[in-house]
């Protein structure tokens, strides 16, 4: 490891490979990157390993995420990965692009916060992250498109048909980083509904697309290394503060790119002495609920992946000035109705909620410079507004199909799996903390990536959209 | 009532039951009567319960946590219409889970629920070990 380098990079996931694709792409070929990865490389092949009950690589290195941050709330989890490819690993691969709607939420239904760049401004940016991720979707879509996705559609299943012949392009095959035809290492996905670690490894991960990325000669890969501060010069940062194999080091970056996590990010600013207001506070996710319809004579079949469609008919217009967003996902399981002759005769729809950053959600240091507290004390009333309505919303859009009966679980999930805002994007220092290209607003050589740099969340799911303006930040800063 | 709260009732209610000597079958015992009770009709070679109750236990397919193994025979034992229980439509959907594992462990849906053919038993139901075999995909009922 060098003392200097002109890009520092913290973490792996989509937003730092994303953003480090393309400095890449556009740098000379003497540059010099170091990537400090908190975790280690687990590899989809050990991970197997591990859940088929096998002995595995890195038994005893894998560090328990779960003790990596102190969360007082028993309601909520916050999962994720600390490993080579982050959250690569155990996302789904559902990649819904925002809508533009999404962008100007406070203009346009006087809620929250507008982000400072429009859907527009991301869009061609949305396209290169659907081509190198390979996505498979559907040719008409709710969300404007300059360019078709490279993959087709999954299949629809028996239920999706109706919907969409009711709905159109409100109602489609979800875009999925999972494969529908095989592609590179990936296989074509065979519906196992097991996409938190696919066995056949047809989602897209950092690992079995983009590794090549680290295996560039300009690039420095330190595992095990435990990123807790940057030391300030002025407005710059001089230099990362981390620790390996427990001993205290620093290196300097010309340019520093933290992709860690909303937790990480913000903790690290706050490690830092960063005086941004709003550093730290926000952190948000979606919510979301099951809803289990059971029909008179209709068989569903023939759903072509995990998640086989999206609705958005209850995602836009007038409601979102009382109550939130909301996109609908049909989870295409293997499950049984258990009654005899009506053994498929069943949906599971899950309704996925946007929630609004509220500041009294927040990231907090403790005495372990290590370790920070995820203080989430709620959602908002919007998000419960929309829950109160949901069988009102289930009656309007559903009624049309053969149900017999509907069950509510009325409770939402303790995740999504999603963390965000912590480290907002604004105009300006006086309503966040980064500007739109991503860099900090009082440190100019800093980027801060990914999903904690979203003034307004969607329903949508974050990560093509973290990838997307990754993207986006390498493009317009090299 | 919190899901929680309720299982601890009935936990004091089975250990009263266990105090008056009432049997508390073990989950084990009582997914083989679920299974018999639920799949009744069916034309199930019988071995096939056996068989797929020593691979259950071995492989924990459904990854159910003790606490909703709890929840599940607790309901179970209590499972009367006079006895109220504010969550038996979440028990009923972890039974349709336990029965769901086994009937897709059998060749019943593979065979597109033929009720003429004898059912047998091919292998417990675990995606992580034998990937792509969700006899309701796209593989089974492809685009006409």
């Amino acid at each position: 490891m060098l003392k200097q380098y002109d890009l520092v990079v913290i973490g792996t996931g989509f937003a730092s490979t994303f953003f480090l694709k393309k400095y890449l792409e556009k740098s000379t070929v003497s540059k010099k990157v170091l990537v400090l990865e908190r975790g280690q490389f687990f590899s989809h092949a050990s991970r197997l390993d591990q859940i088929r009950g096998k002995d595995f690589e890195l038994k005893n290195k894998l560090e328990d995420v779960k003790k990596s941050f102190i969360n007082k709330n028993d309601k909520k989890d916050w999962p994720f990965d600390v490993n080579f490819g982050g959250s690569s690993n155990c996302w789904w691969g559902c990649v819904p692009r925002f809508m533009p709607t999404d962008f100007k939420l406070k203009s346009l239904y006087g809620v929250g916060a507008d982000w400072p760049i429009t859907y527009e401004d991301l869009e061609s940016y949305y396209s290169d992250a659907e081509d190198i991720m390979a996505i498979a979707g559907p040719e008409i879509t709710p969300f404007p498109k300059s360019k078709a996705y490279p993959q087709p559609p999954h299949q629809l299943n028996t239920i999706d048909k109706l919907l969409q012949a009711k709905y159109g392009n409100q109602y489609i095959s979800q875009p999925a980083a999972r494969a529908s035809r095989n592609v590179g290492k990936r296989s074509a996905c065979c519906t196992s509904y097991v996409c938190n670690l696919c066995p056949i490894n047809s989602k897209f991960t950092i690992e079995n697309t983009l590794k090549e990325v680290y295996d560039d000669p300009r690039v420095t890969i330190q595992y095990g290394a435990k990123v807790y501060s940057l030391s300030t010069e002025g407005n710059s940062i001089k230099k990362i503060l981390f620790s390996l194999d427990g001993k205290d080091q620093e290196v300097e970056g010309e340019v520093v790119a933290m992709g860690a996590n909303s937790v990480f990010n913000a903790h690290i600013l706050l490690n830092s002495g960063d005086k941004n207001k709003f550093t730290g506070l926000g952190i948000s996710e979606q919510l979301g609920t099951y809803a289990y319809m059971y029909f008179k004579d209709l068989d569903n079949l023939g759903g072509g992946t995990s998640l086989s469609a999206n609705g958005y008919m209850m995602y836009d217009g007038e409601r979102r000035k009382t109550m939130s967003s909301c996109l609908i996902e049909n989870h295409n399981e293997p499950f049984i109705r258990n009654e005899f002759g009506k053994w498929r005769h069943m949906a599971k729809f899950k309704f996925v909620f946007e929630d609004v950053p509220s500041d009294e959600n927040k990231i907090l240091l403790t005495s372990d410079r290590f370790v920070p507290e995820i203080a989430y004390k709620k959602h908002t009333a919007y998000v419960d507004r929309a829950m109160e309505n949901l069988e009102k919303d289930i009656e309007k859009y559903f009624s049309f199909l053969p149900i017999e009966k509907i069950e509510l679980d009325g409770y939402f999930q303790r995740t999504e799996a999603h963390n965000l805002s912590t480290t907002r994007m604004s105009k300006d220092e006086n309503s966040g903390v980064v500007d739109s290209n991503l860099i900090h607003h009082q440190y100019r050589n800093l980027f801060v990536l990914g999903g904690s740099v979203f003034p307004a969340i969607s329903a949508a799911n974050p990560s093509l959209t973290i990838s997307a303006l990754s993207l986006r930040s390498a493009d317009k800063n090299f | 009532m919190k899901r929680k709260t309720f299982l601890k009732i009935l936990g004091g209610v089975a250990a009263l039951g266990a105090v008056s000597y009432i049997a508390v079958p073990s989950f084990e015992e009582m997914l083989l009567k679920v299974l018999k009770a639920d799949t009744k009709g069916l034309n199930i070679d019988e071995k096939a319960f056996t068989t797929y109750l020593e691979d259950y236990k071995k492989e924990n397919p459904l990854r159910f946590k003790s606490s909703k193994q709890q929840f599940i025979q607790a309901s179970y034992i209590f499972d009367y219409p006079y006895v109220p229980n504010p969550y038996k439509h979440k028990y009923q959907q972890f039974r349709s889970l336990l029965v769901g594992n086994f009937l897709l462990s059998t060749d019943f849906f593979t065979n597109k629920m033929d009720l003429s053919k004898k059912i047998n038993y091919v292998g417990v139901y675990n995606p992580h070990l034998r990937p792509c075999a969700n006899p309701f995909s796209y593989l089974y009922y492809p685009a006409a």
